[in-house]
């Protein structure tokens, strides 16, 4: 216990809090306030999605059911119809309801941007209508395209079928008309989107969301005995930061490289810290745990176990065999080769590499008390990484001429950033995305199992005076609380989908209580956190960190195993032990 | 003991010469605030495209980011559109695959 009661000051730079258990910390303590609150948040996106059922859902879906059937007996490989069937599954969401539009529309982040600034925030209809009108012409001339595709689709598929499927030249020129046709038809929707913008002032909206996270807080802030209207205050001066956050992440080079609200709020706080200095008002709002703990117990019920189950049999091996097993080498190889002075910096970044980047990099971070400091490393490391793999690895593939379900299987295992594995899969192949997102997902939910095992490993061994036992009741003490918010969350969340079954568990929790509440406000939650990361750290200390570059020496050395073990495991579960599964990808 | 008077001169040019240090260094703070915004838009707004067209293997990719709207900078996978598309498509995949080996596909 002595170990665990560290100084006041030293407490503020670890992202949890000290372990002490009385009845009273239920509502005096962050890690149960961010339970409460983000609890709050799910039962809120249950209670409005669930009973919110598009009409006819049941009677779409046992038609779309049919057709899948139906089609997956006839042809031996996925037909035009297999397609429109998914893709009619595909639009039923809860969110289109009229709440979840307004929900949506409320609590927005800024809209993306590419020249002026001010269009993440306000566009007149003059300027929405000439912005439809210029691109329009480009989604004609897609939609003429992909209109052609079909038809050629239809006539191929057709010979096929006349062929009674047996004639293989006939197949693969079938599948390969359906494949352009499909690529055709997603270029159309692109082109549509661009087609349909609406004008907007966000202005208002981000006003009030503020007042209710400042209300939403403040409360548990207040119990907590610490002043409301002095957080209220710094609040304002946070979320501000934390919209310049999201203006930046949404400008068109921003996404094309890769950097994310995370790394521009980290930026903008650290920009701020070290020149003109946090004001002192702002610092009782700088409260990285408070909104980073809220957050995962968000992020726990986007962890849906159920799923990983029903998209791959062989994306589980790959995640689930290699992802551990780079994990704890590379975070032994920084203990005893490497000797990382700090442990907790150690598997912060073994986390962030080798599993899904900054979401692994802030669970873990939280899980074994890491500082602010090497949180915000990991999260730098991860950035130049996933924006470099994000470019070279499509190239590589396609240079070698790799097998794209392989390939695709190669990225979702090693880049770490999520939307960076959407990009560089769907420029591939969508036969590359589907792979690299299953096993992307795949270890996601694994972010979970991890968090879990840190707190209990830090608790009960690296925390505890060495040689000695540390008992139940004390682990029990020391346990970072809100990782079982998490870790419930995730766990009745999966229940709930698993209960609804496939379909309806993708539309009414997936693009329901997910898309449509905790995804929203823990993307703000931790835009917030990693805000408050950068006002509230200091250059020089950072640089202290990264003494004799050992992070960045142990990150490129597990990033290379990573890359070995998870290609070599890829090639052996999709091509030599589940080659029938390959072939219907 | 009350300050004699050349004590409470000297301590007079001690405060001036504080106060002058710290609107100095408020003064650069500002400075450097406003370099580093400024070079956080040359870079979105110039550097970083005209960088782009000079890296043959970014451009096709930047490109194509573009062209879908992806959120290629996103952390998770709730956050990312295509991810929704994936699972559905895997999903079905999997419980509707196809009877037979596809021919010529690899």
């Amino acid at each position: 216990m002595a170990e665990n009661q560290k100084s006041a000051t030293e407490n503020e730079q670890v992202v949890m809090d000290r372990g002490t258990s009385r009845l009273s910390d239920l509502w005096k303590k962050e890690d149960y306030w961010a339970i409460w609150l983000g609890f709050l948040l799910l039962v809120m996106g249950l209670i409005i999605y669930v009973p919110r059922a598009p009409d006819g859902m049941q009677a779409n879906f046992d038609k779309a059911n049919a057709t899948l059937a139906a089609e997956s007996s006839r042809a031996p490989f996925k037909t035009i119809a297999w397609y429109q069937a998914v893709d009619a599954k595909k639009k039923l969401k809860a969110t289109n309801a009229p709440v979840g539009k307004w929900i949506k529309n409320f609590t927005n982040k800024p809209h993306g941007w590419k020249t002026n600034p001010l269009d993440a925030f306000y566009m007149s209809k003059a300027n929405a209508d000439a912005k439809n009108a210029a691109a329009m012409p480009k989604y004609d001339a897609a939609k003429a395209k992909a209109a052609d595709s079909l038809a050629f689709a239809k006539e191929a598929e057709a010979a096929a079928a006349a062929a009674g499927f047996s004639d293989a030249a006939l197949n693969a020129k079938a599948v390969d008309a359906i494949d352009d046709w499909r690529g055709a038809q997603k270029k159309a929707s692109s082109a549509k989107k661009k087609t349909s913008a609406k004008p907007y002032n966000q202005i208002p909206h981000l006003i009030g969301l503020m007042i209710l996270m400042i209300v939403f807080f403040g409360i548990g802030w207040k119990v907590m005995g610490k002043s409301f209207p002095k957080f209220a205050k710094g609040f304002v001066f946070v979320f501000f930061i934390a919209i310049l956050a999201y203006v930046a992440a949404g400008q068109a080079t921003a996404k094309q490289y890769g950097i994310g609200y995370a790394a521009w709020a980290i930026l903008f706080g650290l920009i701020i810290s070290n020149t003109v200095g946090t004001p002192k008002w702002v610092t009782e709002a700088v409260q990285v745990e408070y909104y980073i703990k809220t957050g995962l117990v968000l992020l726990g019920a986007e962890i849906l176990f159920g799923k990983i189950i029903a998209i791959g049999i062989p994306g589980i091996f790959v995640a689930w065999v290699v992802t551990p097993i780079v994990l704890v080498t590379t975070y032994i190889f920084g203990q005893k080769i490497v000797k990382v002075p700090s442990k907790t910096l150690n598997i912060t970044v073994s986390a962030d590499m080798s599993v899904c980047g900054v979401s692994a990099a802030i669970a873990t971070a939280s899980a074994c008390r890491a500082k602010k400091e090497e949180l915000t490393l990991a999260v730098g490391l991860s950035l130049v990484f996933t924006s470099i793999m994000m470019i070279v690895m499509p190239a590589f593939i396609k240079a070698v001429g790799m097998p794209h379900v392989l390939g695709g299987a190669w990225m979702g295992g090693t880049i770490d950033a999520t939307g960076a594995v959407a990009a560089a899969g769907a420029f591939l192949s969508d036969r590359a995305l589907y792979v690299a997102a299953t096993i992307k997902m795949i270890q996601n939910v694994l972010i979970g199992v991890i968090a879990f095992l840190v707190a209990v490993y830090w608790v009960a061994k690296v925390d505890a005076t060495p040689g000695q036992r540390v008992p139940l009741s004390e682990i029990w003490h020391r346990f970072p609380k809100f990782v079982l918010g998490f870790i419930v969350a995730s766990i009745l969340f999966s229940i709930i989908y698993q209960n609804m079954g496939s379909d309806a568990g993708y539309t009414l929790l997936d693009q329901g209580a997910i898309r449509g509440m905790s995804r929203i406000f823990r993307g703000w939650f931790f835009c917030l956190a990693f805000t408050s990361i950068g006002l509230a750290t200091n250059f020089r200390e950072l640089k202290e960190y990264f003494s004799g570059g050992k992070p960045l020496i142990l990150y490129v050395c597990g990033q290379s195993l990573n890359l070995i073990l998870t290609l070599t495991m890829a090639y052996i579960m999709f091509y030599l032990v589940f080659p029938e599964i390959t072939a219907g990808i | 003991m009350p300050p004699t008077g050349n004590c409470s001169a000297m301590m007079d040019g001690v405060t001036a010469a504080t106060g002058e240090r710290k609107i100095g260094q408020k003064r650069n703070g500002l400075i450097a605030l406003v370099v580093s915004c400024a070079m956080i838009l040359l870079f979105l707004l110039y550097v970083g495209p005209k960088l782009g067209e000079h890296i043959p293997l970014f451009q096709p990719v930047a490109q194509y980011i573009e062209e879908h709207d992806i959120e290629a900078n996103m952390y998770f996978y709730t956050e990312v559109e295509e991810f929704s598309d994936a699972q559905v498509n895997m999903i079905n995949t999997m419980t509707h695959r196809p009877g037979r080996k596809t021919a010529g596909k690899p």
